[in-house]
C-alpha cells in the first residue's frame, strides 16, 4: 500500500476532519468542522499563533 | 490553527489518517517552552496496523524541530499508543467525583470575598489575568490567545454540552479584586422527587490558598447536586488537604497530559534547575538520535564524555522534565538506572520543583 503523506488543501480540510472521527468511531461534529475549516480558510486574516478551538 | 501544521495521509485521494498540532508556549520550571500541542490523530479502521500511524509522528516530529519547537505534548486517546513514539506522562492528571454532601473545609475560618456569576463577556475580561498569574507559577500550562478563550474556553455550544445545562462563569473576588474563577455546567437528574444532578467542572483556578477554599465552598455548595467532577483538578490537591472527609472526594489519577522531547538540547536549557551541581545523563532514543548520548545537565548544559550519573530513555526523561517524577520515583519503578552512586539523588535535587506540574485542559 502506498500512500502519501501531505498537508490538506483548505477544501480538502473538512473531509480530513471527518477521518478522525470516523477512526473513533463517533458521528462528525459539522458545526466543529466548519468552525476549523472555515478558520483555515480565512487564516490569512489571523494574526500568528491564533488558535480556533474545537472542543472543551 | 495553521492549515500546515495538519498532515494527512492519502489513499488516492481520500485520507486514511491524520494528525495536527496546536503552536503553544508552554510553562517549564522557571520557563516557557514552544511546544506542539499534538492534536486529531486518528487512522481509519481500514489502514491499521499498517505503519500509517508511525509514519504520520516522524513526519510530524520533524515537522514540529523544524518549526524550532523543542517539545511536542498531547492528551492520549490511550495510555498504550505513544511510550512507543517517545512521548512520556509529564504531568498526571487527578480526576474528581466527590460526594458533594460530605464536603466541609478542614478548620474552616468562615467564609472570605464573594462569588458571583458573570457573563462570557465579562469572563472574557476577568478570567485571561488570573490564569496567567496561576500560569506564570506552575509548569504544564497553556499560553492561550484571546480567540482560544473566546471561541474555545469560554464558547458553550449546545453540541458540547453532552447532557449537561449551559456553562456557567463564576468569578470570585476577595477585598474587591478578582481572585479566582469557575467553569461549570449542571447535569440536572431528578430520581423519584428527590434531586439526583451533578456539577461538572471545566476549570477553576485561584490566585492564593484561600482563594482556593472559596472557591471549593461555593463549587460544593450549589443546591440540587449529589456529585461534583472534574477531569483535571489541581494535582498538587490543594482540595485533599482542606478538605475535613478527603476520602470521599474520590480523587483519582490517569495519565493526563504526555510530553516528547523533540529537541532535547533546547528543552533542557529551556527551565530552570534547582541545585547547583550538575549530572551526567546517558539518554537513549532511538527515533531521534540526535537526542541519545551523554548530557551534563544543570548549570552548564552540554554533550559530555564524562561517566554518567544516571541512564534512562527520553520518554522517562519527559516524566522528569516538568517535575511530575523524580529520578528516585524513576528508578523505583524500573524507569531510571543510577550508574554512579548518589546520581538519583542529585538529579532529583536538579529537577526538583516546588509543586507537580498541572494542564488543566485537553486539547
Amino acid at each position: 500500500m502506498s500512500l502519501e503523506y501531505r498537508t490538506p488543501s483548505a477544501e480538502e480540510l473538512a473531509t480530513v476532519l471527518r477521518t478522525t472521527y470516523a477512526a473513533f468511531g463517533e458521528e462528525a461534529k459539522e458545526d466543529d468542522i466548519e468552525r476549523w475549516a472555515g478558520s483555515c480558510r480565512s487564516i490569512a486574516s489571523l494574526r500568528p499563533g491564533t488558535a480556533i478551538v474545537l472542543q472543551a | 490553527m495553521p492549515l500546515d501544521r495538519v498532515l494527512a495521509a492519502w489513499d488516492g485521494d481520500r485520507p486514511a489518517g491524520v494528525t495536527a498540532s496546536w503552536p503553544f508556549e508552554l510553562t517549564v520550571p522557571g520557563g516557557i517552552a514552544k511546544a506542539a500541542g499534538v492534536t486529531w490523530v486518528g487512522v481509519l479502521p481500514s489502514h491499521r496496523r499498517r505503519g500509517v500511524l508511525r509514519e504520520l509522528m516522524c513526519r510530524q516530529l520533524d515537522d514540529v524541530h523544524e518549526r524550532g519547537e523543542p517539545l511536542a505534548i498531547l492528551w492520549a486517546s490511550e495510555s498504550v499508543i505513544y511510550g512507543r513514539f517517545g512521548y512520556g506522562v509529564a504531568a498526571p492528571a487527578t480526576e474528581l467525583n466527590a460526594e458533594r454532601g460530605a464536603f466541609e473545609l478542614r478548620d474552616d475560618p468562615g467564609p472570605r470575598g464573594s462569588m458571583r456569576l458573570v457573563d462570557a463577556a465579562e469572563a472574557a475580561e476577568r478570567f485571561p489575568p488570573i490564569y496567567e498569574r496561576v500560569r506564570s507559577e506552575r509548569p504544564g500550562m497553556l499560553s492561550r490567545s484571546k480567540d482560544w478563550w473566546t471561541q474555545g474556553r469560554l464558547a458553550d455550544p449546545e453540541h458540547w454540552r453532552e447532557g449537561s445545562g449551559p456553562k456557567f462563569y463564576a468569578l470570585l473576588e476577595i477585598d474587591g479584586e478578582p481572585a479566582g474563577y469557575a467553569l461549570y455546567r449542571i447535569a440536572s437528574k431528578w430520581e423519584g422527587g428527590t434531586p439526583k444532578g451533578e456539577v461538572h467542572i471545566v476549570e477553576a483556578l485561584a490566585i492564593a490558598p484561600e482563594a482556593t477554599a472559596e472557591l471549593w465552598r461555593f463549587l460544593f455548595g450549589i443546591d440540587l447536586v449529589v456529585k461534583v467532577k472534574s477531569d483535571a483538578v489541581d494535582p498538587a490537591w490543594p482540595l485533599f488537604l482542606m478538605a475535613a472527609d478527603p476520602r470521599r472526594l474520590h480523587l483519582s489519577v490517569s495519565d493526563g497530559l504526555w510530553l516528547r522531547l523533540v529537541d532535547l538540547e533546547a528543552a533542557l536549557g529551556a527551565r530552570t534547575y534547582a541545585a547547583d551541581e550538575p549530572v551526567v545523563l546517558e539518554v537513549a532514543d532511538d527515533m531521534l538520535p540526535r537526542n541519545a548520548g551523554r548530557w551534563t545537565v544543570g548549570s552548564k548544559l552540554a554533550r559530555s564524555d564524562d561517566e554518567a550519573d544516571v541512564a534512562l530513555h527520553v520518554t522517562d526523561l519527559a516524566s522528569a522534565y516538568l517535575g511530575a517524577f523524580s529520578f528516585e520515583r524513576l528508578a523505583a519503578g524500573g524507569r531510571a538506572t543510577e550508574l554512579r552512586p548518589g546520581g538519583l539523588a542529585r538529579a532529583t535535587a536538579l529537577f526538583a520543583t516546588p509543586l507537580p506540574p498541572y494542564c488543566p485542559e485537553g486539547f
